[in-house]
């Protein structure tokens, strides 16, 4: 395949100097029309190209150009190139997963009542008073309390004694 | 369920981060050439149910804008330095700022490199940090029970009452 100079915007050399990190060692802009200054985005580019011990991209599409990596031990020469015809691949891919994406994978986890929340949290405690309650929620002792009687109406909760004036809270197990 | 915990190293180049996290996840022979940590790198080291994800910070100046969100969720930092008296004094400013910027997180000290010449002792070093400070020869496998117990011992400290909740850590900055 031979490259045309129309389709690559830059070369880049980024080396890594161990105390200040990537540094740009040099650049050849081939288009004029190229405005990305190296300079800024050098560091976010090793990153992107040479960060942890895994697995590691070649190339890079991005909006207006594409970047292919080729890493020399710890400098990293880049070549950026115009998107081309890629723009066309990257709707139609886009397209595709659109009709592979699970819609399922789109529903939000129901969020837990407040009486929920207080029955796990009585259930992780197994014994509380109003105001030790008072610790995990952000309501009055009133409200709790309107809480706590409705879920002992519905059988879920229960009275379990006395801590001072205070009335012990319990799940019941019954 | 298990508990998991983020902790994270965090100092200069070359003081021996990553050479800790591989002596705590028991990789041998620890190399002993010198490979940057381009941004960040993990380690895990399981204690029974307990999962520590160990967060490996590169030191480069060029990532210091990325530091603060690496540091971010962390029950615990350690500040690395390799005990030689201009690094001890580069690391004495870095604590300060992190101080500042990871008010949740409790921040001690590795004085690493106690192999090496004219290196300031523990003590020396915890007199200039001004943290819980520990002495530590990263590149020497003996040493990982001490970095083990290091590890156990300051995140009891870090956890309220000494024990780790029920669940995935949902700490944050």
């Amino acid at each position: 395949m031979e490259l045309t100079a129309d389709q690559v915007k830059s070369i880049a050399m980024i080396g890594f100097d161990v105390l200040k990190g990537p540094i740009v060692e040099w650049e050849q802009r081939l288009t004029s029309d190229f405005e990305l200054d190296i300079n800024q985005f050098c560091t976010p580019f090793y990153l992107m190209f040479q960060s942890g011990n895994g697995i590691k991209p070649r190339a890079i599409y991005f909006e207006n150009f594409s970047v292919v990596a080729f890493p020399e031990e710890m400098n990293l020469l880049l070549i950026f190139l115009n998107d081309g015809s890629l723009q066309e691949t990257y709707d139609a891919l886009r397209k595709f997963a659109q009709n592979h994406y699970p819609r399922v994978a789109n529903k939000k986890p129901k969020e837990k009542t407040a009486k929920e929340k207080m029955i796990d949290v009585l259930k992780e405690q197994q014994k509380m008073t109003i105001s030790e309650l008072g610790k995990y929620f952000s309501y009055n002792k009133k409200t709790i309390r309107s809480y706590l009687l409705e879920l002992v109406l519905s059988g879920k909760v229960k009275r379990d004694g006395k801590k001072g004036r205070e009335t012990i809270w319990a799940i019941n197990t019954e | 369920m298990g508990t998991s915990v983020k902790v994270s190293f965090l100092g200069a180049p070359a003081v021996g981060k990553s050479t800790l996290i591989k002596l705590l996840s028991g990789q041998v022979p620890i190399p002993l050439d010198y490979k940057p940590t381009i941004g960040l790198d993990f380690g895990s080291v399981q204690f029974g149910e307990h999962e520590i994800k160990l967060w490996d910070i590169g030191g480069q100046q060029a990532f210091q804008p990325f530091w603060n969100q690496y540091l971010d969720g962390s029950y615990l930092i350690f500040v690395v330095t390799d005990s030689t008296p201009q690094n001890v004094l580069q690391t004495k400013q870095l604590i300060e700022w992190v101080n500042r910027t990871q008010k949740n997180a409790r921040i001690v000290a590795i004085a690493n490199k106690q192999d090496i010449a004219g290196h300031f002792d523990a003590k020396r070093v915890e007199n200039i940090l001004q943290i819980p400070t520990y002495g530590l020869t990263a590149i020497d496998p003996q040493q990982k029970e001490k970095l083990c117990y290091i590890l156990v011992k300051e995140l009891l400290n870090a956890t309220e009452n000494g024990d780790f909740k029920d669940g995935t850590d949902s700490r944050s900055g």
